[in-house]
């Protein structure tokens, strides 16, 4: 049997075949849209390890990463009041620089392990700037 | 009848249309009309440094920046063996060729010796190799004074000579330390690789030295956050940022402060900007100094300046010289000078 319009009049297929073409693709964009959206638009950290990539992490929820290289740090993510944020909560680095680092909560934003050659940044997220100097 | 079936379908069309439009046109353009940065990163100059690039293309460009940077790192630190820095101090007083760039900075270090009558001095070198701020050291031992008085004479710009690409410390016990200018000029120097390469729009951060490159496709001035130095307020918020600084095409926003490198040692507080008139950190009511140039070694340099001159000769130095700038004080002041776009964050951040 024939597709109908609510008037009762068949559909051609062309027409049907149109629509679902169109369809089709707009599912399939919308898809891409709002996995890429939530990709650029919600902040994650990354961590990089001696210059390869370690692991992204969503901001949303509590966590802990250690990472073992020539020494061991151990990041936080945590909720700090109304938002969240990242530290370095402890480190067996000599200097531990990275862990008197002031938590960092905003897109940009990195804690640097030198001895370890740990990079920890907040990526992606809406910002109010483009970079920090410090 | 037939009248009314036509519009419904042509209106079916019509919206599936525009919906395929609508998710195209996300698709060309993930993150709702902002594009997502391509950030290269390395750990060179004893910090992080960074490239960041807004189109897929300039990627190659971040990463031969960066590699630029590594080159540059060879030829000027002193603590690598064969740098063209390394020679000069080793040579006891005889003279060394270098290469135009080191000549070019040298001149630079010079300039900023005479134009703080010595309180920016890059000759501080052996004093400064007594002291140990780096992060690879758990120890931080406190110099003796002694040794610092020993060290201190040979602390002296007037010492580089310099004609050409000749390059002589008159006294060979001098050695030079460009800790606090090298960069800035390097920084520089990636940032004209960038536009020569036709990069129309980048971010240069060499740990925390910020240098724009060009313009936001958007055509909105570039925004750069300053790093408060005490980011934990007395309540116990935390303030990340004071405030931010607008600048527009290719420009420098460089910082110096005493609160990046330090170490504490019986409730002292010693940070890495040393006095050249005493040897030790200096004694300042600065904790940080933004400063907006057009070329980052200047930046540098008048930076570090504005640190050892503390903030009342500091202002007025920047007033006089025009110099967009913001202080931070130690008490957590903020003085914004030299017509600088300085936005306080205001509660944010």
């Amino acid at each position: 049997m024939k597709e109908r319009f609510p008037t009762g009049k068949p559909m051609r297929k062309a027409d049907a075949i149109l629509i679902a073409a169109l369809l089709i693709v707009s599912i399939i964009g919308a898809v891409f849209a709002l996995y890429a959206g939530s990709y650029t638009n919600e902040a994650n950290v990354r961590v990089t390890a001696n210059g390869a990539l370690y692991g992204v992490y969503p901001i949303g929820g509590t966590r802990e990463i250690v990472v073992k290289g020539i020494y061991e740090n151990r990041i936080v993510i945590e909720r700090d009041g109304g938002k969240m944020q990242v530290r370095m909560a402890d480190a067996t680095c000599p200097g531990k620089d990275c862990v008197r680092h002031a938590p960092v909560n905003l897109s940009g934003q990195c804690i640097v392990c030198l001895p370890n050659r740990l990079l920890v940044e907040i990526v992606g997220g809406e910002n109010d700037f483009d970079a920090f100097t410090y | 009848m037939k009248k009314v079936t036509r519009k419904i379908k042509k209106t079916a069309v019509v919206c599936a249309l525009l919906a395929a439009l609508a998710a195209l046109g996300s698709c060309g353009d993930p993150g709702g009309g902002r594009r997502e940065p391509i950030r290269k990163t390395e750990f060179l100059l004893d910090t992080i440094c960074t490239v960041t690039v807004f189109s897929r293309g300039d990627e190659k460009h971040a990463t031969e920046a960066l590699a630029l940077c590594a080159g540059y790192e060879k030829l000027l630190s002193s603590a690598v063996p064969d740098s063209e820095i390394s020679k000069i101090n080793g040579a006891g007083g005889a003279p060394v060729t270098v290469s135009d760039g080191t000549a070019a900075l040298l001149e630079r270090a010079v300039y900023y010796g005479t134009l703080s009558d010595g309180a920016f001095d890059v000759t501080i070198g052996r004093v400064s190799s007594l002291w140990d701020f780096s992060s690879d050291s758990d120890t931080h031992p406190v110099p003796e004074a002694a040794d610092i008085e020993a060290a201190l004479p040979s602390a002296d710009y007037r010492n580089i000579e310099l004609a050409g690409n000749v390059v002589r410390l008159k006294d060979p016990a001098a050695r030079l330390d460009l800790g606090g200018i090298a960069k800035g000029f390097i920084a520089d120097r990636m940032a004209e690789y960038l536009t020569e390469s036709g990069v129309r729009a980048a971010l240069i951060d060499l740990g925390g030295n910020i240098v724009t490159v060009g313009g936001k496709e958007s055509g909105a001035p570039w925004t750069i956050g300053v790093r408060n130095p005490a980011p934990q307020t007395a309540d116990g918020r935390s303030e990340v940022i004071v405030g931010t600084i607008e600048v527009e095409g290719t420009m420098s926003v460089g910082t110096s402060g005493t609160y990046e490198r330090f170490f504490m040692r019986d409730g002292l507080r010693y940070h890495h900007i040393l006095d050249p008139k005493t040897g030790f950190p200096v004694r300042t009511d600065l904790a940080g100094v933004t400063v907006v140039t057009e070329k980052s070694v200047d930046g540098d340099g008048i930076a570090t300046i504005c640190v050892l001159y503390g903030s009342e000769r500091a202002r007025d130095f920047l007033r006089r010289n025009n110099i967009p700038a913001v202080l931070v004080k130690e008490d957590g002041a903020v003085i914004a000078v030299g017509g600088v776009k300085y936005t306080p964050a205001g509660g944010k951040g």
